[in-house]
């Protein structure tokens, strides 16, 4: 319902100095929420304590795809890791407050901003590879 | 016709996947081949929309609105579905008719949002 292809979703992982990012690209719905919990949960068992969702390019999120997102920041909050959503449209971030969600997940309006605000990460400037 | 806006539209396009989703899993269990019949009307700015099906009834329909905080903080994240169409529409009723569950969901076009969610992104809960 989301979009043309049902089995269409991206995930490219970039790797900063003091956090992981993953720019995903599509609907994070029934059909491809999985393929993100997998890998976040790749992440998770790796250890990251900083990870960045770049969500410029989500045009839809479902319940499944809710699901995984709050699963995953459960955990990695529990291990004293942390997730932040980044670039967010207007029109999916309207959906996070309208589910109350924007009070729950930390949105930031860039990469640069989302990985300066992990407070255990201190605030050194990002020295990475730099995508903002 | 008024078109949608595209917030109206997303609401509505996800109401309606999470309501045919927990026909799906929950009356039909996943049984191929099942009926499920959707019925759309518009009356003024009153978009109604039902689901109708001859599945096992729909227990979870008479559980109270979840406070999702709450619920995050407990680790659960189950009632997603339902608890997104009673956010997403204005007026939600389960009822079992005879051998049929019939979800009868409304929205008003055109509403304002209230002010509390109409800031941008970058303010979501980032504020410092």
């Amino acid at each position: 319902m989301g979009g043309n292809d049902l089995s269409a979703f991206q995930i490219t992982q970039e790797h900063h100095a003091r956090a992981e990012v993953l720019h995903l690209v599509g609907s994070l719905d029934a059909h491809t929420s999985s393929e993100v919990e997998n890998r976040l949960e790749q992440l998770l068992s790796a250890g990251a304590p900083a990870l960045v969702l770049d969500f410029s390019l989500v045009d839809y999120v479902s319940s499944a795809g809710f699901g995984v997102l709050l699963n995953a920041l459960h955990a990695f909050r529990l291990t004293g890791a942390d997730i932040k959503i980044a670039r967010i449209s207007e029109r999916v971030y309207r959906l996070f407050a309208t589910l109350g969600f924007h009070k729950i997940f930390d949105m930031r309006a860039s990469i640069a901003e989302a990985i300066d605000s992990f407070e255990f990460l201190g605030a050194d400037a990002d020295s990475g590879s730099g995508a903002s | 016709m008024r078109k949608l806006s595209a917030i109206e539209r997303q609401e509505i396009e996800l109401a309606i996947e999470e309501a045919y989703a927990n026909v799906v899993r929950h009356a039909y269990k996943g049984t191929p081949d099942a009926l499920v019949v959707v019925g759309v009307h518009l009356s003024g700015l009153k978009l109604s929309i039902s689901l109708s099906d001859e599945g096992q009834p729909f227990e979870a329909a008479d559980l109270p609105e979840l406070d999702i905080e709450a619920h995050y903080r407990e680790g659960k994240t189950g009632g997603l579905g339902l608890y997104m169409i009673r956010s997403l529409m204005d007026e939600v009723v389960y009822q079992r008719v005879g051998l049929e569950n019939q979800i009868l969901m409304a929205k008003y076009l055109g509403r304002e949002v209230p002010p509390a969610l109409a800031s941008q992104p970058a303010e979501g809960n980032a504020a410092e």
